[in-house]
This record gives structure tokens, sequence and C-alpha cells, in this order.
């Protein structure tokens, strides 16, 4: 008995003082207790190959994510907004509330919009922010990677920017990483997660600043490979910067235009042939082409379902009316020029099982991405003559701004002109960047929107009922969600 | 030493002197007949036996002044002190109430007269006279302050359960489900394996005071499961009990058909049809079937002095109403327990059980090929297979984008889930003395998932895009729990009645899985290679692992003292640590604490004849959640780059260091809930009319949430707001009529819930809930001061009869109808519920019926969206005929073709009010003497109706359902499978 007993609370005691370890890590992800992390910060970036992990980051994935919210969407508020373009898709509401102008704060796509240009200013910020450390820290990095790297993530951090800014108007501007959050600092620090709306001014300063210094460091231009953020880049993007009404300086137009078109591109000889395909594989790194978005055949991308087929593999994903429809207006301007070379490489027509906007055995579709493997062209040489004429003209240079506007033209297999308008350079801008994401901000800085957006839809009943555009309606609206969450942020106004 | 444990022996056993009487007799009812397997127990020991076939009993009695007492379920208990009588005869009373059933509470048992605290027992009896496949099934509308909701009718997908609201935004709101002792987790997820033939009685634990001792998962309160076994008063047994039944779908609609679609077309101009359509498939007919429901269970059991066993074995075969859908299930479950010597008691408990379901797209609309809608939305010129190509299912819709149910039923034809799930338990309990025990269980439960999808690539368009595609997963969730417990129990001076409990529990979990997929599968052989196998392309890295572990360490222990059952305190107390949070803060400690009155009991009461009982009791305490804690929620994760291998730059890539996907918590703690309940239990009548009455008062603070930051920062998941809920709960149970062998018999229970958010610390302003994609607005609100589950949006007002618009209500008077002018437009949560089943039994004969209500609920019927709406090339229900056409008519259904007047409005909310003649069942019990010259000792028939009467204005397939169970999103209708009404025929037998 007595032996029963001993042994039993000898037992009892084992068994009660026995416990579980608590301490536990997670085994497949990298974690604090796997990674080497800065104490302050909480920063996981210290070696120059985080540097180069986030470099590759940046054109392997940050750039390749422009297809929703900078292809797609950004065509919304540029052609469809616009007179180029009716949305696809009556049904969708967010597409057709922007073609109506009735957009409002709950739209969903304004709202992605906001999210990720904000993610990938955050994005850049990683590179930005951290480089200067880590050079002079770890020394495998090199003089010249540690300016290359931080330029390209100074163009594109002030691409997004003005992009927004053109979008918006006042925009966050975030050049700093926000402290780590911890509990005990969470609520001093939580304001700083939610920046407020700077003037469009400072937002332009800052652009500015950092795209003059990568004009000056940034990698040079490789005729080999296009999807690089170069010098050319950067001075290209500085040339649009200085065309906005905000800090219009035609000279410097003018100068950064010179820049670009020294740095030894060339148009191609078919307008067509810079979306070009065969059997094989579509082109790219034509010698036009300044930046460009690149996709290999099997690894391609996924917009070119949103616009027509993949010539790849056409009966894929052909089953609905996709984002944009070519309008009557801008198929009408290609005729009234006689431009068929052009009007046949952004326009097709073809048979599908819809008559939304067209009879289904000919209906209109937009052609710039006709296969998965097709780039998807940000900037290029021809854009850069057509804004190298708006400025020349703007400085009362008739005959220089004529000389490029019939560069152009004789690409496109068109007449010279004598001498130009700004009506007929805007005319050639349109018909020579159509769904390339430039049409509606074009009027805006020469304010004709309101005056051509307002008349497009008076002989043609497929516009549905379009509200009239007016000074607030050229701006969008911030998105409820985000002012929901952050008081400091005002809505524009009219929304 | 020896010494010192010699003196604790004495201390334990407490008295110098012991006289030892056998005492014997009989015990015989009021008509004079023996009563089998009644306990006759030493009060205050655990010292008893169970009186035999002829109602006789022996025991030998040990104390100073021993009582006895003699009790068994349906009878009063009779107490008789032995004061040296070697034979007491006793004749014993029915009772009508159950005062004297062992109850379960946490960790132990008391009876239910000596109850503190706020525990409902749920009558399992018709258990084997309904067709539930679901333990959670059995509790709707039977317990006050519990609120069960059939929210879909798929099968396999359980109830959900909310005991006293939601506290809870992250984390689940399910109660925690203990079988046997041992926790088993929360929510279908945890209880599915059972099979509810198993089971032998149910318990709820709904306030803290009852809860707390299982701590940090108990803040939803506890549903306390025993199984089965073998029991010596019944004998061996041998039952088995089957059923078929019938299920159909509860409603149908009338849709357009296809001269009044081409109608719609023309003015719309969504579609341009050609004409001479002809009406060709019905897709009510086609989509919906009856579905037949079979079960067949076995039961074998015994029990003698030393040992009792249990076995059961069974299938469950429920096929639903849409062809692709079914659950099947098949049970397995041992127990056994044997007396090795008199202080050593051993046994064990194993349950197996193998289930597979399949399921169908639900919770999106016919343009993402949710099943439920496109049988509406699909015209009915379309036919199931196509005319250009056999081969594929119906496409030819003339642009709109649609496909039909066929094709999308077809697309999870083979995407089904498969669980074995084991549970087995061991345990052995050690007595000291008859006061003093200790019991030590080890428990495994371990769950292996297979997940499969299958789809091949000709017959459906998404399978033609991909190419076909195959995704198999298997995962292995395999967890431990090692309870140890010592008990003290004695009575002192036949008056002071004291239990000490103490021990520890320790829990851990290791979950694993390893997934692969793969497409491009070829056409050509009828796909007969239906798996992985058969697809060429993997994806960039085709397969992926799973890898997670955490632990819980527990302390817990309980100090219950009454004074002659007449004053009561029980102190509760469990200190929990979990692996999930962060150093410095894993350990949480959950106090509780109750008392109770036996008013009744007092002096002053003993004139009042008509008050039988009369307890009033209190209670408080704290309970934890962590449900809604990831395995390693405070560690700071960043996620990996990977690159693509394909393109010859990356060819000798490795992952990099990506960017943060989360923001660590170092502060991160336990969800806390506490809660105050008053109670008051009385019984009337001589026990043929009882109340209970409870009010209590729920606050949750550090209240998990995954708070958003500013885009692009990842988000902190961290304790952030809280919660309050208050509530009142009514039981009345009455035997209305007993004579000549009729009887009738009532239990009815009502309760309200008031649910507010009370504080969030960062972000204030939360939406959720997203359906029809015309215009895919949020329809759900969170704010602090406002209950969860609120719709937001425009107010409706009629149509205006010169444009056909529909006209909102410009609540700002800003002239503009915009977001601003949103406002609060309708509330899920019910004003109260209430349930009621009535029981009548004539001689063998017996008819329940059970009514189930809730009132002053709404639902947002998105599904209606799609039915109405007429924005796409869609076909639309009957109800678009009255739509507005030229200027001046007045209707209420508008214009067709705008997106305007579908905006989140009151127009989508309709009252969900119901009450639901839920379940009528008539049974007759066959037994008497030519059965048990055949061994058998019964054979009952019987009829269940479910759900075959619903009383509501809810226009939808059913007032119950919702899409999501999530306590934020309750109440929303968005293309859901519908629930089910069903006529099933069974017959139990007993041997």
């Amino acid at each position: 008995m007595k032996k029963i007993f001993t042994t039993a609370l000898l037992v009892i005691t084992a068994l009660a003082l026995a416990s579980c370890d608590l301490d536990l890590y997670p085994e497949t992800s990298y974690n604090e207790r796997n990674v080497n992390v800065e104490e302050e910060t909480g920063n996981q970036y210290t070696t120059r190959a985080d540097m180069e992990g986030l470099r590759n980051a940046l054109y392997n994935s940050w750039m390749k994510d422009i297809q929703e919210k900078d292809i797609c969407d950004w065509l919304i508020y540029t052609e469809v907004h616009a007179d180029n373009a009716y949305c696809g898709s009556p049904s969708t509401g967010e597409i057709l509330a922007i073609q109506q102008n009735t957009q409002d704060s709950d739209n969903k796509n304004i709202k992605r919009d906001w999210d990720w240009y904000l993610g990938q200013v955050s994005n850049a910020n990683q590179i930005i922010c951290n480089i200067d450390d880590i050079a002079a820290a770890d020394n495998s990095m090199t003089d010249d990677e540690h300016k290359k790297w931080k330029s390209e993530a100074l163009i594109w951090r002030a691409y997004i920017l003005f992009k927004m800014s053109c979008i918006w108007g006042d925009v966050p501007v975030v050049t700093t990483i926000p402290p780590a959050i911890t509990a005990e600092n969470i609520e001093e620090v939580y304001g700083e997660y939610f920046p407020a709306r700077k003037p469009i001014d400072e937002v332009y300063d800052r652009i500015i600043e950092d795209l003059e210094y990568a004009a000056a460091n940034a990698p040079e231009v490789n005729p080999a490979n296009k999807m690089l953020l170069s010098k050319a880049v950067a001075n290209g993007l500085l040339a649009r910067v200085y065309a906005e009404k905000t800090r219009r300086d035609w000279d410097k137009v003018a100068d950064y235009c010179d820049r670009v078109e020294a740095a030894g591109f060339s148009l191609v000889d078919n307008y067509g042939d810079l979306w070009g395909y065969n059997d094989d594989d579509a082109f790219r790194n034509s010698t036009e082409s300044i930046l460009e978005v690149t996709w290999t055949k099997s690894s391609g991308n996924w917009v070119w379902m949103m616009f027509h087929r993949n010539a790849y593999n056409p009966n894929d994903s052909f089953s609905w009316s996709k984002w944009v429809t070519p309008s009557r207006d801008l198929i009408a301007a290609y005729d009234a020029e006689g431009d068929t070379e052009r009007k046949n490489a952004s326009i097709i027509f073809d048979k599908c099982n819809w008559s939304t906007y067209y009879p289904a055995d000919d209906y209109a579709f937009m052609h710039k991405i006709p296969t998965n493997a097709s780039s998807w062209i940000i900037m290029r040489l021809g854009e850069i003559y057509l804004l190298h004429a708006e400025a020349l003209f703007e400085k009362g240079d008739v005959a220089g701004a004529t000389f490029y506007v019939n560069k152009i033209r004789t690409r496109a297999g068109l007449a010279n002109l004598a001498s130009v308008t700004m009506d007929d350079i805007l005319k050639e801008r349109r018909l020579e960047l159509a769904f390339e994401g430039f049409r509606f901000y074009d009027l805006v800085r020469h304010n004709k929107a309101i005056e051509v957006c307002n008349a497009v839809d008076d002989n043609d009943e497929y516009w549905g009922t379009r509200e009239d555009l007016d000074e607030r309606s050229l701006l969008m609206p911030i998105s409820q969600t985000a002012i929901d969450n952050n008081p400091s942020l005002i809505q524009n106004e009219g929304y | 030493m020896k010494k010192v444990l010699a003196f604790l022996v004495f201390m334990i056993s407490g008295i110098t002197v012991y006289a030892q009487i056998t005492v014997h007799g009989q015990v015989t009812d009021k008509d004079g007949l023996p009563v089998i397997g009644l306990t006759v127990l030493e009060s205050g020991t655990r010292n008893g036996v169970v009186t035999d076939a002829d109602g006789n009993y022996s025991i030998t009695v040990r104390g100073s002044d021993p009582v006895l007492e003699f009790s068994s379920l349906g009878y009063e208990t009779v107490t008789e002190r032995v004061a040296g009588r070697a034979l007491i005869n006793v004749i014993i009373a029915e009772s009508a109430l159950q005062l004297d059933a062992v109850v379960a509470i946490g960790y132990g048992s008391v009876r239910k007269r000596d109850l503190t605290t706020a525990v409902s027992t749920v009558d399992t009896e018709d258990i084997r006279l309904r067709p539930v496949t679901e333990a959670s099934g059995f509790i709707q509308g039977k317990v006050a302050g519990v609120q069960v909701t059939q929210t879909s009718g798929l099968p396999g997908s359980g109830m959900t359960v909310r005991i006293r609201g939601a506290s809870s935004i992250a984390s689940s709101n399910d109660p925690l489900y203990v079988v046997d002792g041992v926790p088993l987790g929360t929510g279908n997820y945890a209880i599915a394996y059972l099979s509810p033939n198993d089971i032998e009685t149910m318990q709820i634990l709904k306030d803290a005071s009852s809860a707390a001792i299982y701590g940090s998962r108990a803040a939803n309160g506890v549903v306390l499961i025993t199984t089965k076994r073998g029991s010596k008063g019944s004998g061996p047994k041998v039952d088995f009990n089957s059923y078929v039944g019938l299920a159909s779908v509860t409603r149908t609609y009338d849709v357009l058909n296809a001269a009044q679609y081409k109608e719609l077309m023309d003015e719309t101009g969504y579609v341009n049809l050609p004409d001479g359509l002809t009406d060709n498939t019905n897709w009510f007919d086609e989509a919906y079937r009856t579905g037949v429901n079979q079960n067949y269970q076995i039961g074998i059991s015994n029990a003698d002095d030393k040992n009792n066993y249990y076995i059961g074995l069974g299938y469950n075969n429920e096929e639903g109403i849409i062809r692709v859908a079914y659950n099947k299930r098949l049970n397995f479950k041992a127990s056994f327990e044997t007396k090795l010597y008199d202080y050593l008691t051993a046994g064990t408990n194993i349950n197996y059980s193998h289930y597979r379901n399949n399921g169908i797209i639900s919770g999106t609309g016919s343009n993402r090929a949710g099943v439920v809608l496109s049988v509406i939305n699909t015209p009915t010129y379309a036919k199931i297979w196509d005319e250009s190509n056999p081969d594929w299912y119906w496409t030819q819709f003339y642009g709109a984008n649609l496909t039909t149910p066929a094709e999308n039923i077809a697309r999870t034809e083979h995407n089904f889930e498969e669980t074995d799930r084991l549970i087995g338990s061991v345990y052995a309990q050690l007595n000291f003395g008859r006061h003093l025990y200790f019991k030590s269980t080890v428990s495994m439960d371990r769950r292996w998932v297979h997940s499969y999808y299958f789809l091949d690539p000709i017959h459906t368009s998404y399978g033609r895009t991909q190419h076909g595609e195959a995704a198999d997963s298997r995962s292995d969730d395999r967890r431990m729990i090692y309870d140890n417990i010592l008990n003290f129990n004695k009575s002192f001076a036949g008056k002071h009645n004291l239990e000490v409990m103490a021990g520890t529990s320790a829990t851990t979990s290791l979950w694993q899985n390893l997934s692969g997929s793969r497409n491009y599968f070829s056409p050509n052989y009828n796909n007969v290679i239906f798996g992985i196998n058969g697809g060429n392309k993997g994806g960039l890295r085709g397969q992926s692992q799973g890898y997670s572990k955490w632990a819980i360490m527990s302390y817990l222990g309980r100090i219950a003292y009454n004074y002659n059952r007449k004053y009561y305190a029980t102190v509760n107390f469990r200190a929990d640590g979990s692996s999930k949070l962060a150093p410095g803060h894993k350990w949480g400690y959950f106090p509780s604490a109750s008392i109770a009155w036996r008013i009744s009991s007092e002096p002053f009461m003993a004139d009042i004849d008509w008050i039988s009982d009369l307890k009033i009791r209190a209670g408080w305490g704290q309970q934890g959640n962590q449900s809604g804690l990831g395995d390693y929620a405070w560690v700071q994760e960043y996620g990996i780059n990977y690159y693509d291998w394909t393109n010859p730059t990356y060819a000798e890539a490795v992952p990099t260091l990506g960017g943060k996907t989360n923001i660590g918590n170092k502060e991160l703690t336990w969800e806390t809930t506490t809660q105050s309940n008053v109670g008051i239990d009385l019984q009337t009548l001589g026990g043929k009319l009882n109340f209970t009455l409870d009010a209590y008062y729920k606050y949750t603070s550090n209240m998990l949430m995954n708070v958003p930051l500013q885009a692009p920062y990842p988000p902190i998941y961290r304790n952030e707001g809280e919660m309050s809920n208050w509530g009142l709960e009514l039981a009345i149970n009455s035997v209305n009529f007993d004579r000549n062998g009729f009887t009738w018999m009532t239990d009815f229970n009502i309760s309200l819930n008031r649910n507010r958010l009370e504080k969030l610390a960062l972000q204030q302003v939360y939406y959720f809930a997203t359906t029809s994609e015309a215009l895919s607005e949020n329809i759900v609100r969170m704010v602090p001061g406002k209950p969860l589950s609120c719709f937001w949006g425009l107010k409706a007002t009629g149509v205006n009869p010169e444009t056909g618009m529909v006209i909102y209500e410009d609540s700002n008077k800003d002239g503009k109808v915009n977001t601003s002018d949103k406002q609060y437009i309708g509330d899920a949560n019910p004003d109260f519920i209430w349930g009621m089943t009535n029981n009548f039994s004539y001689k063998g004969l017996s008819l329940s019926i059970l009514i189930t209500s809730s009132i002053g609920n709404d639902i947002y019927n998105a599904s209606r969206i799609e039915m109405v709406g007429m924005y796409n090339g869609s076909n639309q229900i009957v109800d678009v005929l009255n739509r507005w056409r030229v200027p001046g008519q007045l209707t209420d259904m508008p214009k067709s073709g705008e997106l305007y007047n579908l905006k989140a409005s009151t127009r989508w909310v309709e009252d969900g009010s119901f009450v639901k003649i839920k379940n009528i069942t008539l049974s007759y019990d066959f037994s008497g003497k030519w059965l048990k010259k055949a061994r058998i000792s019964k054979i009952q028939p019987y009829l269940t109706l479910d759900n075959m009467i619903t009383f509501t204005r809810y226009s939808g397939y059913d007032p119950e359902m919702s899409q999501w169970s999530s306590a934020t999103n309750m109440g929303i209708d968005w293309g859901t499978y519908p629930n089910v009404k069903t006529f099933t025929f069974g017959v139990n037998v007993g041997f």
C-alpha cells in the first residue's frame, strides 16, 4: 500500500510539472528568427544581396504588375473618359461610371489604383532609403551599382507619382520608410502610415528632384533590353513633367526631348512593327522603344485577354465583350485623315458573339496587345517627337514643330503638312498614340478636355447618358475607404 | 518519509474509527414494480451499487453515520440514513424533472440540482428520430440563449452555433466542443466526424463560471458531449437504427420564357438575339433533384460490475439536391472500461470516422459559374449540350457572359475533401480511499485530409481555357492531449460537501501538408488519367509544403462547497500558456466564481407547497479566445521572392528575401471575455412546471483584429477592440397533461441578445461583404457604437413614374445622390429568438413538433440583384414583367438596363423574421411481451418531416441562409446553396 502511494505521489508530481515547449517559430518561411533583422527599424534589408534582390523584384514583379492598374485602369482614364473608346462592357459599373463621368468615391477601380500606386512608392523606398547605408557598410557594392540602382528606383517612384498627380492632383508624397510599428509605439507612429496629400507643386518638386539625379546616374540605354530604367527614360519623363500645366516650361521640354533624341533611338520603318509578331515570337526591344515591359512567350502577359485575342491561341477567352472598345469618333478620325496604316495597327475588326457596340460580324477591338508575348511600350521615340513638336510650337517655332510632326506622318505613310496648328499636333498625337495612355491628359494640359469630351456624344448614342465634364471632374475622387481610414485625407472638390 | 505518508493517508481518510455494515433491500416504484438499474450511493463517497433486475441491492457502507442516496434518471432522489439498519426498502416516485440527473461540467460532473451556473442540457431523446447528420443540428431551437442557424443546405456543412451573441471579429464565434473530456476544437471542423447516434448526453456551458474551466478557448461557450457506454442497468444491448430520407429544394422561381427574354434583351440591347428561339430546357428541373439520404447505425454494449464496453458502427450517405453535392460518412466507435482492482480503473475510447464531401460553386453570380444563380440566369432556349461541339456544354448565348447550370455543376464534379479522423484516448484512474482519485488521460486527435480537384479539358469552357487542371493536397494534423486531474470529494458531518479539483492539461499540435497541381491535360482517350499525372505543365513551382506547430499548457483547479445543498459557492481557476502569443505575454489567467442559494430549502419556504424548488444563482468569470490566432501570429514574417526560371536571365536564380508580409506584434495576447450571469431556477407544481431565467452581460476586451494600414504596408494583427453583449434567456418546461396514458409536454425557450461594438483603437471604420459584380459595393459597415452585421446603403423610396428610375433619398440634402447619402439600412441580428418543442404521447405512439423562430432579423438579398437587376444578358424571374416601360407608369419594378437602380440600398433589404415548423416526428414504439419472446426489446418505426413549413415574408429560398457564417457578415443571401425540406422514414430496433 505504502509503496503504491509513494510511487503514485511521485508520478503525480512528475506529471503535474511536465509541460510542453511554448517557444515555437515558423519553419517554412522567412521570419525574425531566421533572418538578420535590424533592431531599430525592423529593417530586413542590410546587404548588397538584398538590394540586388529588390532590384530584380523591380523588373520582375513591380513593373510586370502594371497590367491591371497601369494598363487596364489607366486606359479607362485616358481613352474611355475621353473620346477614343467606349467602356467594353456596360454591365460593369466601375468602368461604365468613368465613361459616363459619374464616378464616385466608391469606385472599386479607383480604390485599387490608389492602393497600388502607394504600394509601388513604398517598394521603391525600400531601395532608395536603404541603399546609401548599405553602400557605406557593405564593400561588395560598387559605386556604380549604388548610383545605378538608386536611380532606377528613383525613376520608378517618379513615374508613379507623376501618374498619381495626373489622376488625383494633390497626392501623398512618401519618401521615407515609416518606423517599425510595435505595440508600444503604434499610437504615435500610426499617423505616419497615413500621410496627408501634398499640394501638387510639392509633388512636382519631388518628381523633378528624383528625375534629375537619375538623369545623371541611371544606366545607359541598352539596345538589346529596353526594359531598363535608363537615363533616356529619366529625360523623357522630365520632358513630360515640364509640359504639364503645374510646372510648364517649354524650353525645358524641348531641351529634354533633345537629350532623349541624342541617345540613339530611331523610328521603326513600319508603324505596325512596333506591335508585330510572327509565328515564333512577338517583336520586342525595337529601336524606337525607350521603355517597355517585356514578356516571353512561355511566361507571357495576361492583359491581352482584356482587349482582343492571343494570336498564338486564338480561341482562348474570347467569350466576353472586353475592357475597351474603339469609338466611332476615333475610327472616323482615322478615316478622315486617310490613315490606314495606323488605323490597322490600332484597331482590328473581327467576328464575335456579341453586338454591344458594333454588329457581331464586324466588331472593333483594340489591337495593340495582339499576343501574350507582346511588350507594353511605356515610352517611345514617336511620342517624344510629338512632345517636342508641342514645345516648339508653344515657343513660337512653327517650322520646328512641323518638322517633327512630318517625321511621324511620313513614317505613317501620310503626306507632309505645310504648317501645323496646336489642333493638328493634338490630332497627330491622338492617331499616333491611340490606346497608349495619352489622350485625356493631352487634352487636359491644352484646356481642350471639356470641349472635346462633351461634344463626342452629341451624334453617337453608344456613349449613353454622358454627364458633362467640368473643371472638378478632370480629377478622379479619392476612394471613400481611404478617407474613412485616414482622416488627414481631404476629398477632391465636387465628390 | 513513511510516517509522513501514513499521516497523509489518515488525514485523507479522515476517520479514526470505522464501522462496517452491509445494507440490502428492494427498490420499487409507486405501482409496486421493481426499479431496475437504480443507483444506490453512500453519500459523500463514491461507494455505490446498482439495483438488479428485481430491484434488489446490497451495499457495504463504512462511514460513521452513513446516508444512502437512491437515485436514477426520471426518479426523485430518496435519501435514507442507515442508522444501523441492515434492511432498507424504498418506494421511489417518478419525477418529470431531472433534478437528479448527473450533468457533465468541465472536468467533472455534478447533479443538476447542485448547479450554480448556467448550464443547459440538450434533450437527446430524439437523436434517433431525426435525420440530422451533425451534432450541432440537435441544439437548434432547444436551448435558451443559443442561436443555431442552418446557413447553407450543403451536405456536411453543419450549422452555425452562437451562444449568447458574437463576441469576436477575427476569431471564431463557435463554441468549443469537448467530447468525452477531450477538447476537439471549434465549429464544424471539430465535430463533423461524430455520428449523432453515438451521443449520450449534450450539455451547453453558457456562462463564464461554467465554461471558464476551459480557459483560453471558452469565450464562446462550451458544448460538452458524452458518448454512449455500456450500462449495467440496461444489460446487454444491441441497437440498430436506420432511416431513409428524401430531400428537395424549398421553393422554385418562375423565369421568363424565351419570348419574354428576347423582349427584355431587345429593350436593353445587351444581347442581339435572333428570332424564333424556343423554350428548350427547364433549368430548375435540370439542376435540382430529390436527394436520398440513408443512415445505418449499429450499437452493441454491455456492462457488469467490472467492465463495460460499447461498440458502434455506422454509415451515413447524404445526397445533395444538386447532383455533385454529397456527404458520405463511415464511423466506428469502441469504448471499453474495466475495473482492474478496487483502486484502479482503466479504459479506452476510440473513434474513427471517414467522411467525404463534395460541394458546388456558390457565393458568386452566374458570370463566375455560381450554380444557384445560374439556374435562374440561364435562358430557357439553351440546351444542355452544345450544338456544334457535342462534347461541350452549351456555349451559344449571343454574347451574354453566362454558363449553364449543367456546366457550373460539372465544374466541381471532382472537387472533394476526404477526411480520416481518429480520436483515441486511454485513461487510468487511481482511487486513494473513497474520497480522492487521480485520473490521467492521454488522447490523440489525428486528422488526415485529402483534397482533390480535377477538371477535364473538354466539357466546360473554363476547363478548355485551362486545358484541364488537377490539384491534390494531403495534410496531416496531429494533436496530443495529456490531462491529469486530482479530485477530492468529501462530505463532512453530512452537511458540508466539499469538492476540490486540481490538474494540468497539455496540448500539442503538428500540422503538415503537401500539395501539387498541374494543367494541360490530353483530351484523348476520354480523360482516363484524371489525376496529376495526366497534366503536362506543373506551374513554375508546382508543389508546396506546409508545416506548423502550436502548443498550450494549462493548470486548472476548482473548489466547490455547499452547505446542506442550500448554500453553494464554487471557485474555478485556469492558467493557460500558448505558443501563439509573444514571449512575455504567453500566459493568461482565467478565474471565475459562482454562488447559489436554494431558497426553497429555507424553513420560511416550507409552507409554500406549489414551489418544489427555487434556487437563485450568480456568477462571474473570465474566458479567453485563441481561435483567431494564426500559429505564429506575433512573429514578424517576410515573403519569399521567386523567379521565373524559364527566362534565361533567371535560369540560375535562387529565392531572395521579400518584403514584410505582416507587422509582428510582441504585445499580442489573449482576447478576454468577462461575463456576469444572474439566474433563477424555479420548479413548481411538483415539477410539472419549471422556469429557468438568466440575465447576462459579456464584455470582450483585447479583441483580436487584423488592422490594415495604408497601402502598401502589410496589416498588423493586434488586440484592437472591445465588444459587449447583454441578454436575457427564459426556458419553460411543463408537463401539461399526464393521465390515462396520454401525456403532453412542452419545452419553450426565448432569448434576446444585444450586441454592440464598443471601441476600436486605430482604424475606426471597416467595410465587409461585396456581392454583385454589377457594382461591387461593400454592404456591411462596422463602426464602434453599432452591432456587427449592419447593412449600409442608400434609402430607396420608390420608382419615379416619369423616368422609371429608382428614387434614392438625398439624406444630406446636397442635391446629389452619392456615397455621402448612405446610411444604416438593416441589421442581421434578430430582436429575439424562440423555440418550442411539443411532445405528445399515448401509449406507444408519440408525436413531437419542434418550432424555431427568429424575429426582427434583416436579410440582404443580394441574390435578388441577379434575379431582377436586368443589367446584362442574364435571364430574370417573372417579376420583371412589371417593369416600367412608359412615362407615367406606376410600378415598383424600375426600368431595365440601368446600373443606377442596383445600388446598395433598401431595395435589397428584406425582413427575415420567420417561424418554422422545423420538425414533425411521429413514432410508434412496439414493445411488449410478444417482442420479448423474440428477444427484441423494441421496434420503433418513425416518420419525420423537416423544414417543411416556414412562415416568413422573405422572398428568397430560406430565411436562415447566409453565404458567410462569420459574425461580421451574417444575413447575406448571395448565391448560397439552398436549405432543403426532408421527408424521412426510419426504424430503430433494440435487442
